[in-house]
C-alpha cells in the first residue's frame, strides 16, 4: 500500500490561517504594506542602491524645501574656494608657522584645477547646515535606525526565548537562577542601564549600539516566554509526547515552541519599537551612532538647534518618517496579537 | 383550562454576527411555554442552542454580535420582552427573575464577600432597607439553601467557599426578591455526583416553597425526570420533541430523543456495545461482537504496588504544605481486561493515571510491566481532546513522531502506511493525513488519540475520564471504539471516571477511590449489586434515576 | 502563608537581588569596561602615572577585595568622589533627589487619574467611535519620539508663545511646581498616558468580560454600579500594581525632560556623568536607583495582596 500525499487536500496550518486572517484586517494589509515598504528601502540603502550621498553637500546651507522647481535652481560657486580663505588669525609679528604647509597645499590645489561646483538651492525635503540633501539623509537615517532595532529586537528575542524556555520548562534551580538574574535586571530602569553600559564600553558605533540594546532588552521576552512555557509544560499535549518517548529537549523546542511562537513574535515587533525609540535617545544624546554616521537620533539632534533659527524642515522630516514606521509597527503587532489570537483557531 | 403562560417564547431566532465570517444561526426558530408554578427541562446536547435560548430569555446576549430576528417573540405574561426599554428589562431582573449558571466561581464576583454580593440582591425586595433587616435577610436566605454557619460565611469570600456551597450562595441570590422564574443554566454540570444530588434536592424544594417556576437547562437526560414536569429536546437550534416528562422518557416518538435515552449506559442496562446516533439524528441499532469478556487464570501485565504520591501545594523553601494526593496503593490489571477506578474530584484518580502512564514519578512503591517476560509499553488517552493533540502538527506528524520516537517502521514512508493503517483502523480515513487538529469534532480529536497510543503497540491503555468531555451520542461512539480495540488487540485498560455508569459498562473489575484511599474494590458486578462502603453507597445513591426503569429498554 | 513570613521571604529575596545588582554594576565597570584607570588618568598618562592611579584607585588588589569594597561602599552610603567634580557622590546625589521628586510626583498623579478616567470611558463605550478613534490617537502618538514632544512643546509654548520659562529652577518648591516644573510636567504627562491608556482599557475589558458581570446584569444592577463597583474594584487589583511598579519608568521621561529644561536632577546629572565618564556616580545612581525600585515593587507586592482577597496577607 502507498499513501499517497495529494497537495489540494492539503489543509491551511494555523500559521498560515493567522496570516490570511491578518490579511482580512485592513489595518493589518496596510500596515503589513508600510513596514515591508520600509524593510525594503532599508535592504535597498543596504545594499548601497539609495541613500550613498547623504554626506555629500548638494545644496547652499538650509536650502528650504520645495517641490516646484524652477529653472534657475542652482548656483555656481567657484571651486576651491575654502583653500583661498586667508586665515583671520591675528599673527602679531609672528609667522604663522604652519605657512609652508599652506602654501604647499594651495599649490597642490592649484593643481588639480577642480571643476567649479553648483549647489542647489532649494531641495524638495531641504538640507541641514553643511548643504546636505535632508532626504538623502533620512534614507540613510531610516536605515542605520531600523537596522539597528531589528538586530537588537533579534538578539533581545533570542536570548529572552532561549532563557524563558529553560526556566519556564524546567523550573526549580534553573527558574530560581534565571529568574533572579531578571531580577537583577528589572531592578535597574531598562534606559539607566543602557547608559551604564554605554558609559563603559566608551566606544560608539551601530555595533555597540545593538549590543547594548540586544543584551539589556531581552527581559520582556523571557518573563512572556517563561510564563507560558510554564502553563505548557503540563498541557497534555505536552505530556502525552513524553509518555510517547519525547526527549525534553524534544518537548521544549519542537512541541511547545511553536505554540509559544505567536508571543514570540508578537514580543519581537514590540521590542522592535522600542529599541528604535531607544536608539533615537541615545544617539540624540550622542551615546549612540559616531559622527560618521547617520540616524533619526542623530538627525533630532542636529533638528533641535536648526529649530530655533526657524529652520524646521529636517525634523519635520526625521519625526514623519519615524512615526510612520513605528505606528504602522504598532499596528501590525495589535493586528498580528489579534490574527495569532490561539483562541481563535478552535 | 389552562392558566396563562407565565412565560412564551414564540419563533425565537438568534444569529451571531462573527467578524469577517458567516453568521451562525445559534437558535432557529424555538417555541415552547412555561406555565406558572411549573418546571420546564430544555435538554440537548452542546450546540443545540438551549443556553443561548436561556440567555436571550434574560436578554444577556452581546447586543453588538448577536442578532434576534423581528418575527421572535418572548412574551413574558403577555408582553414581549425584547420590545421591552433597558430599564424596564432591569426591574424585570430585579424582581421577577433569577438565574443560576454552570461556573459559580466565575459567576461570583471574587473581590467581595458573600455577604455583600448577597446584600446587593436583597437590597433590592421592598421594605428592605437598612443594613440590620439586610443582614437578617441575608442570614435567612443562606439558611435556606443550606448553608451552615451562615453568618461566618457572610465574610467569606467566594474562593474560600466549595464549588456546591458557591452554587447554594448564587442560589440564595437569585431566589432573594421570590422570583416568579428561575433560570438554570446547567447548574450541576461542574459539580460532583453527590453535590449534584443535593443541589437538585434543594432546587426541588425551593420550587416547592416558593411556589415559582424553573427552566432548568441540562445536557443530562436522566437529570430531567428527577426535577421536571415538562421536557423541551433541542438540536443543532431546533425543537425536535417537546411535551410531559412522563410520556416523552418513556415513550420518546422522536428517534432523537430515543436515541439520547439509549446511547448512554446506564447502571441497570448492560449491552455489549451501545447503540448510536447517526447524522440525522436517528438511532442506529448497536452491533459488533458481543463476545464474552475474558476471564479465568489470564496473565498480569501490570503490577502495581504501595504506590504513593504528595505535593508541594503551597510555598518554597523551608515551609512547605504538603498534600497527600495518594495514599500506597496497589493492584494488578491483567491481560484483556479492564479495571475501573472510580472517584469525585481530589481523590487521586488522576494522579494514579500519571502515575502509571510514567509522566509522574511516585514518592513510593513501583509499577511492573510486563508481557510474557518481555517489557510491555504503556499509553494514555487524556481527558481533554482539544488540549492533547498538538494544534501545530498535522495528524500525519501527530501519528508518525511516536513510530520514529520508538523506532518503529523503515523510514518515513513505511512509518506512514502504519499511520494510515491506525488511523483507518479508528474509523477514520488518510484524507485526515494533512490536517490540523482544530478542523476536527471532539469525537475525531479522541480517536486520533487513541490511535496514537496505538501506534506504539501499548499493551496497557490508560483512560483518564477520556470520554467526559463529549455529547452523550459521540460519548457511545468512543466507548464503543475502544471495546471494539479491546477485543482484537488483547489490550488491557485502566479505565478512570467520575461516571459510575460509564465505569460500570467498561470494567471487569472496579476500584473505588477517597481522598486518595482505595475505599472499596471489587468485581463491578459485585460491587454495584452490593456496595459495602458507604462511600460506595452514596455514590450510587447521587447517580440521577430520573428515567422510570420501565423506559430504559424502550428504544433498544 | 503568614503575613510575617511572607515579609521576611519577601525582604530576603529583595536583598538578594540588591547584591545581585551590586555584583552586576562591579562586573561592569571593573571588569567588562577595562582598565578604569585609563580613563581617570586622560590619554597622555605615563606608565608611572596609571599605576599611581590604580594603586589610588585600589585596582592593584585582588578583584574580590575590590567587590568587597564596593559592597562596603554601599552599606555605608559612602561611594567616594566624583571624578569630574570631586564633591562626595552621596552629597551630589541628595541635591538632586528633590528636584526629581518635584518632577515626578505630579506626572504620577496626574497620569493616574487622567488614564484611568479615560480608560474607564473608552472601556465602557468599547467598539464605539470615540473608543476607536482614543485607539488610533494613542497609537500615533505614542509613535512619536517623546523628544519631539519636548524639542516642539519647549519651542512653542516656552520660545515662541513665552507661556512658560524655556528653562530654569529655583530654590523654593512652591515656585518650582508653580513656574518651573509646569511644562516639563505636562510634557511628560502627553509623554506618558497614552500608552497607560491602552493598558488600562485592556484591563478593564478583561474584568468586563468575566461572567460575575453577567451575574451583576441578571441580578438587574445598574450599568454604573457594574461598571464602577464590580468591574472597577477588580481593574484596580493590576492597575494600582502597575502604577506602582511603572514608576522606574517614568523616570525614564524624566531623564530628557530635566535635561531639557536644565533642571538640576538625577536624569539631568547621569546625563552629565555618562558625558563625562564620571563612574563612581553612574554606579552609585545606579545602586540608589536600583534600591528604590526594589523598596517601590516590595510596596507593589503588598498592594496586591492587600486588594486581591484570593491571595491574602494572611
Amino acid at each position: 500500500m502507498t499513501v499517497q500525499m495529494d497537495s489540494s487536500m492539503r489543509s491551511e496550518s494555523a500559521w498560515s490561517l493567522a496570516l490570511r486572517r491578518l490579511w482580512r484586517d485592513p489595518v493589518g494589509r496596510i500596515s503589513l504594506g508600510v513596514v515591508t515598504f520600509y524593510l525594503v528601502l532599508v535592504g535597498m540603502v543596504l545594499a548601497g542602491w539609495l541613500g550613498t550621498r547623504w554626506n555629500d553637500p548638494v545644496a547652499v546651507n538650509y536650502a528650504p524645501p520645495t517641490w516646484f522647481v524652477s529653472a534657475a535652481n542652482r548656483v555656481t560657486l567657484p571651486a576651491g574656494e575654502a583653500w583661498d580663505r586667508t586665515l583671520v588669525v591675528p599673527l602679531y609679528g609672528w609667522t604663522d608657522p604652519l605657512e609652508p604647509l599652506w602654501s604647499e597645499a594651495r599649490a597642490a590645489a592649484q593643481r588639480i584645477q577642480p571643476e567649479p561646483v553648483s549647489y542647489r538651492l532649494t531641495l524638495p525635503f531641504g538640507a541641514d547646515k553643511w548643504g546636505r540633501d535632508v532626504g538623502q539623509k533620512v534614507l540613510k537615517g531610516t536605515q542605520t535606525s531600523v537596522w539597528v532595532g531589528l538586530v537588537a529586537a533579534f538578539v533581545a528575542t533570542l536570548i529572552g526565548t532561549v532563557l524563558g524556555a529553560l526556566a519556564g520548562y524546567y523550573g526549580r534551580v534553573v527558574d530560581d537562577l534565571l529568574n533572579g538574574f531578571y531580577g537583577v535586571l528589572t531592578s535597574i530602569p531598562y534606559l539607566l542601564l543602557v547608559f551604564a553600559v554605554a558609559a563603559v564600553l566608551q566606544q560608539k558605533g551601530v555595533g555597540t549600539l545593538i549590543l547594548i540594546l540586544g543584551l539589556t532588552g531581552w527581559t520582556g521576552v523571557f518573563r512572556l516566554v517563561r510564563a507560558e512555557y510554564m502553563k505548557h509544560r503540563t498541557r497534555e499535549y505536552v505530556l502525552a509526547a513524553g509518555a510517547l518517548g519525547a526527549s525534553h529537549g524534544r518537548r521544549v523546542w519542537v512541541h511547545i515552541l511553536p505554540n509559544v511562537g505567536h508571543v514570540v513574535l508578537v514580543q519581537f515587533s514590540q521590542n522592535l519599537v522600542g529599541f528604535i525609540k531607544s536608539e533615537v535617545i541615545l544617539s540624540f544624546l550622542g551615546f549612540g551612532v559616531p559622527v560618521s554616521s547617520v540616524s533619526w537620533g542623530s538627525m533630532l539632534n542636529e533638528a533641535q538647534n536648526e529649530l530655533i533659527l526657524g529652520k524646521w524642515w529636517q525634523l519635520v522630516v526625521t519625526t514623519v518618517a519615524m512615526a510612520v514606521f513605528v505606528t504602522a509597527s504598532s499596528l501590525l503587532t495589535d493586528a498580528l496579537r489579534d490574527a495569532l489570537d490561539p483562541r481563535l483557531n478552535s | 383550562m389552562k392558566p396563562l403562560p407565565l412565560l412564551e417564547v414564540r419563533d425565537l431566532e438568534v444569529t451571531f454576527r462573527r467578524a469577517g465570517d458567516h453568521p451562525l444561526a445559534a437558535v432557529r426558530g424555538v417555541d415552547f411555554t412555561v406555565p406558572p408554578c411549573a418546571t420546564v427541562a430544555l435538554v440537548g446536547e452542546s450546540g443545540s442552542g438551549k443556553s443561548v435560548t436561556a440567555l436571550s430569555i434574560l436578554r444577556l446576549l452581546p447586543q453588538s454580535h448577536t442578532h434576534i430576528h423581528e418575527r421572535s417573540r418572548i412574551l413574558w405574561e403577555g408582553n414581549n420582552l425584547l420590545e421591552f426599554s433597558p430599564q424596564a428589562m432591569r426591574a424585570l431582573r430585579r424582581r421577577s427573575l433569577g438565574m443560576i449558571f454552570q461556573d459559580p466561581q466565575g459567576s461570583l464576583n471574587p473581590v467581595f464577600t458573600i455577604g455583600m454580593q448577597l446584600g446587593e440582591s436583597v437590597r433590592r425586595a421592598e421594605g428592605i432597607e437598612s443594613a440590620r433587616q439586610v443582614r437578617q435577610r441575608s442570614l435567612e436566605l443562606l439558611s435556606q439553601v443550606g448553608i451552615a454557619n451562615a453568618a461566618a460565611r457572610l465574610s467569606a469570600y467566594p474562593h474560600q467557599l466549595s464549588g456546591g456551597q458557591q452554587q447554594r450562595v448564587m442560589i440564595a441570590m437569585a431566589i432573594s426578591t421570590h422570583p416568579q422564574l428561575l433560570i438554570a443554566d446547567e447548574p450541576t454540570t461542574a459539580l460532583d455526583v453527590t453535590v449534584q444530588r443535593q443541589i437538585m434536592t434543594l432546587l426541588r424544594e425551593l420550587q416547592r416553597e416558593l411556589s415559582m417556576a424553573i427552566l432548568f437547562i441540562t445536557h443530562d437526560l436522566a437529570l430531567v425526570g428527577e426535577i421536571a414536569e415538562e421536557v423541551v429536546v433541542m438540536r443543532q437550534g431546533r425543537v425536535v420533541e417537546q411535551g410531559r416528562c412522563a410520556e416523552v422518557l418513556v415513550a420518546p416518538r422522536h428517534g432523537y430523543t430515543r436515541a439520547l435515552l439509549t446511547c448512554r449506559p446506564t447502571l441497570g442496562n448492560l449491552p455489549a456495545r451501545l447503540p448510536m446516533i447517526d447524522d440525522q439524528g436517528e438511532l442506529m441499532p448497536a452491533r459488533g461482537s458481543s463476545g464474552s469478556r475474558p476471564s479465568g487464570s489470564l496473565p498480569v501485565v501490570l503490577e502495581v504496588t504501595g504506590v504513593s504520591k504528595s505535593f508541594v501545594i503551597q510555598g518554597s523553601g523551608w515551609r512547605r504544605a504538603r498534600f497527600q494526593a495518594l495514599e500506597p496503593i496497589g493492584f494488578t490489571l491483567q491481560a484483556g481486561r479492564t479495571l475501573g477506578v472510580v472517584g469525585e474530584s481530589g481523590s487521586g484518580k488522576s494522579t494514579l493515571a500519571r502515575i502509571v502512564a510514567g509522566i509522574l514519578t511516585p514518592d513510593t512503591g513501583q509499577i511492573r510491566l510486563c508481557r510474557n517476560g518481555r517489557p510491555a509499553q504503556v499509553q494514555m488517552v487524556f481527558q481533554n481532546p482539544f488540549a492533547s493533540l498538538n494544534p501545530r502538527f498535522t495528524v500525519a506528524q501527530l501519528l508518525t513522531e511516536p513510530l520514529m520516537l520508538q523506532g518503529l517502521g523503515n523510514g518515513a514512508g513505511e512509518r506512514l502506511e502504519l499511520a494510515v493503517r491506525w488511523l483507518e483502523r479508528v474509523g477514520l480515513d488518510q484524507r485526515a493525513l494533512n490536517r490540523y487538529p482544530h478542523e476536527f469534532s471532539g469525537g475525531q480529536r479522541q480517536r486520533i488519540a487513541i490511535a496514537r497510543c496505538l501506534t506504539v503497540n501499548p499493551r496497557v491503555l490508560i483512560c483518564d475520564e477520556s470520554v467526559s468531555a463529549l455529547d452523550v451520542s459521540v460519548q457511545a461512539q468512543v466507548l464503543n471504539l475502544l471495546r471494539d480495540l479491546q477485543d482484537e488487540l488483547d489490550l488491557s485498560l485502566l479505565f478512570i471516571s467520575h461516571d459510575l455508569a460509564v465505569v460500570r459498562f467498561m470494567a471487569d473489575e472496579i476500584l473505588v477511590l477517597y481522598a486518595g484511599q482505595v475505599v472499596e474494590r471489587g468485581s463491578a458486578e459485585d460491587l454495584y449489586a452490593r456496595p459495602r462502603h458507604p462511600y460506595t453507597q452514596q455514590l450510587l445513591k447521587a447517580v440521577p434515576q430520573g428515567i422510570p426503569l420501565s423506559s430504559q429498554g424502550a428504544g433498544a | 502563608m503568614s503575613g510575617l513570613l511572607f515579609l521576611v521571604r519577601r525582604l530576603g529575596q529583595a536583598l538578594l537581588t540588591l547584591l545581585g545588582v551590586i555584583l552586576l554594576v562591579f562586573i561592569l565597570f571593573n571588569w567588562v569596561g577595562g582598565d578604569p584607570a585609563t580613563i581617570l588618568a586622560g590619554k597622555m598618562a605615563s606608565a608611572q602615572d596609571l599605576a599611581n592611579v590604580r594603586h589610588q584607585l585600589g585596582l592593584d588588589r585582588p578583584l574580590w577585595q575590590q567587590f568587597l569594597d564596593f559592597v562596603g561602599q554601599v552599606l555605608r552610603g559612602d561611594y567616594g568622589e566624583s571624578w569630574s567634580t570631586h564633591e562626595p557622590v552621596s552629597a551630589i546625589f541628595r541635591s538632586r533627589l528633590g528636584p526629581s521628586l518635584t518632577l515626578l510626583i505630579p506626572m504620577l498623579i496626574l497620569e493616574t487619574l487622567v488614564a484611568v478616567a479615560v480608560a474607564l470611558l473608552v472601556a465602557a463605550l468599547r467598539g464605539s467611535w470615540l473608543d476607536q478613534g482614543v485607539r488610533m490617537v494613542s497609537t500615533v502618538a505614542m509613535s512619536i519620539s517623546l523628544l519631539v514632544y519636548i524639542i516642539v512643546g519647549q519651542y512653542v509654548f516656552a520660545y515662541l508663545w513665552g507661556w512658560f520659562p524655556v528653562k530654569g529652577w529655583s530654590d523654593s518648591v512652591l515656585t518650582n511646581l508653580r513656574v518651573y516644573a509646569l511644562l516639563p510636567v505636562l510634557l511628560g504627562l502627553l509623554v506618558s498616558v497614552a500608552p497607560s491608556i491602552r493598558l488600562y482599557r485592556s484591563f478593564i475589558l478583561e474584568e468586563i468580560d468575566q461572567d460575575f458581570v453577567r451575574t451583576a446584569r441578571a441580578k438587574g444592577l445598574s450599568e454604573r454600579r457594574i461598571l464602577f463597583v464590580h468591574v472597577l474594584r477588580n481593574a484596580a487589583i493590576p492597575i494600582v500594581t502597575n502604577v506602582l511598579m511603572g514608576l522606574p519608568g517614568l523616570l525614564t521621561g524624566a531623564f530628557l525632560l530635566e535635561r531639557f529644561f536644565a533642571i538640576p536632577g538625577i536624569g539631568r546629572e547621569i546625563i552629565l556623568a555618562v558625558e563625562r565618564s564620571d563612574f563612581p556616580l553612574i554606579k552609585a545612581i545606579t545602586v540608589y536607583v536600583a534600591m528604590a525600585t526594589l523598596a517601590v515593587n516590595f510596596l507593589g507586592d503588598l498592594c496586591y495582596r492587600w486588594l486581591d482577597p484570593r491571595v491574602g496577607l494572611e
